[in-house]
């Protein structure tokens, strides 16, 4: 048991070095839903968002799904940074004024909505008031909008027409995935019963 | 529901006009003085659904005792006529400048926080606070909403106008005066060297 061990976790192990060495793609993710609005309205509605950035790369993918909305889409943007985490309201981060191709008048969206914004441009992937007031340049925008979803104080919003200030939201939070976690795991354990055998 | 549809509507209208900045709407007010007044003035107000605030800048002149209030009315029952509920609160927001004639004074309206409603509109739109924003929001897109200045001559409001939604913020009387005064600046700069 102990033998087979041995590879799988050497096997692990070579999988996880070349993701250390650059940086790992973080994956953030929120669930939307009325109560989480201000001010909380009682829309019956449900969505997920996932939001992956690459610090490396510059890259922002934005994935949306929701179902059973009140209103029909107007608008969906990442807000930032509200004053304390996970309250309140701020202004629009991302392009305005809506993301680039996401579905209007719909109140239901099963096919989630995925694009990768390419954050090292201004045009196309911010709202320009907001890199005005960060810094001016899109990379120390997207140091802003980067530190400010870390710090819990940045939201998805999807604005409806029975809803124009927002009828779902949710505060992006970073998730630990399954796979890197577990595959973490294995190594410190391969490592673990390395060294005890080492030891004897 | 022919209500419902009416407002989204006229709401969808009033997405559709400010294309650079889907999320705000502008309002223009022309302040008249009620019966037995002489004062007059105007303000303009900024609705931001994304901030969800709404930020009013008024002036006026001529009022027949002290300012002592502000407040946003929603929604009468035809657009720009008849009276409605008192939308803000009793106790104007921070900013406000109360005890002048004349003058001017910016405030703005925290919509996410109860204490900027009037109790009687939330229960007449409620039960939730979201309830009593959107009847503001979808009031204030079909121009049934007005603002009211009050004074110690008349305290329910001395100073009427409705809210009329504008495509783009007209430009105030201040800054307009600023480039005349600079205009004027230039021009007396080129006399001087000649």
């Amino acid at each position: 048991m102990r033998q087979a061990l041995i590879p799988a976790a050497l096997a692990a192990a070579a999988l996880i070095s070349p993701n250390l060495a650059h940086a790992i793609p973080v994956t953030y993710y929120a669930k939307l839903s009325g109560p989480n609005e201000a001010p909380a309205n009682a829309s019956p509605a449900l969505g997920y968002a996932e939001v992956v950035i690459d610090v490396a790369a510059s890259t922002m993918e934005v994935i949306v799904s929701f179902r059973n909305l009140v209103g029909t889409t107007t608008a969906s943007h990442i807000h930032c940074c509200t004053g304390n985490a996970g309250a309140g309201t701020a202004g629009v981060a991302t392009v305005t004024p809506s993301f680039t191709g996401f579905p209007n008048g719909v109140s239901s969206l099963v096919v989630p909505y995925d694009r990768t914004f390419n954050m090292a441009v201004v045009a196309g992937s911010f709202n320009t008031a907001y890199v005005n007031s960060n810094g001016g340049t899109a990379a120390s925008a997207f140091t802003a909008l980067v530190n400010g979803i870390n710090a819990g104080k940045a939201y998805l919003n999807i604005h409806t027409t029975s809803f124009p200030g927002g009828e779902i939201r949710g505060f992006l939070a970073p998730v630990p995935e399954a796979g890197t976690a577990g595959m973490l795991a294995t190594g410190l354990l391969a490592i673990a019963l390395g060294s005890r055998r080492r030891a004897r | 529901m022919m209500r419902l549809s009416a407002a989204l509507a006229a709401a969808t209208l009033a997405w559709a006009a400010p294309a650079a900045h889907a999320h705000e709407f502008y309002y223009q007010v022309d302040l008249a003085g009620v019966a037995g007044s002489a004062a007059n003035g105007s303000a303009q107000l900024l609705l931001d659904l994304d901030l969800v605030t709404l930020d009013l800048d008024a002036n006026f002149t001529g009022l027949s005792g002290p300012s002592t209030s502000v407040h946003i009315h929603c929604c009468t029952a035809v657009p720009f006529a008849g009276d409605a509920l008192r939308a803000s609160a009793p106790a104007a927001p921070p900013g406000f400048t109360p005890g002048l004639l004349h003058g001017s004074f910016a405030v703005s309206f925290d919509l996410t926080d109860p204490a900027t409603y009037d109790p009687g509109f939330v229960a007449a739109h409620g039960p939730l606070l979201s309830d009593a924003l959107n009847a503001l929001i979808f009031g204030l897109a079909d121009g049934r909403a007005y603002l009211t200045i009050g004074s110690s001559a008349q305290p329910a409001g001395e100073l009427r106008g409705a809210l009329v939604p504008v495509a783009a913020p007209v430009p105030e009387p201040a800054t307009a005066l600023l480039g005349l005064a600079g205009l004027a600046g230039l021009a007396l700069a080129a006399s001087r060297r000649r």
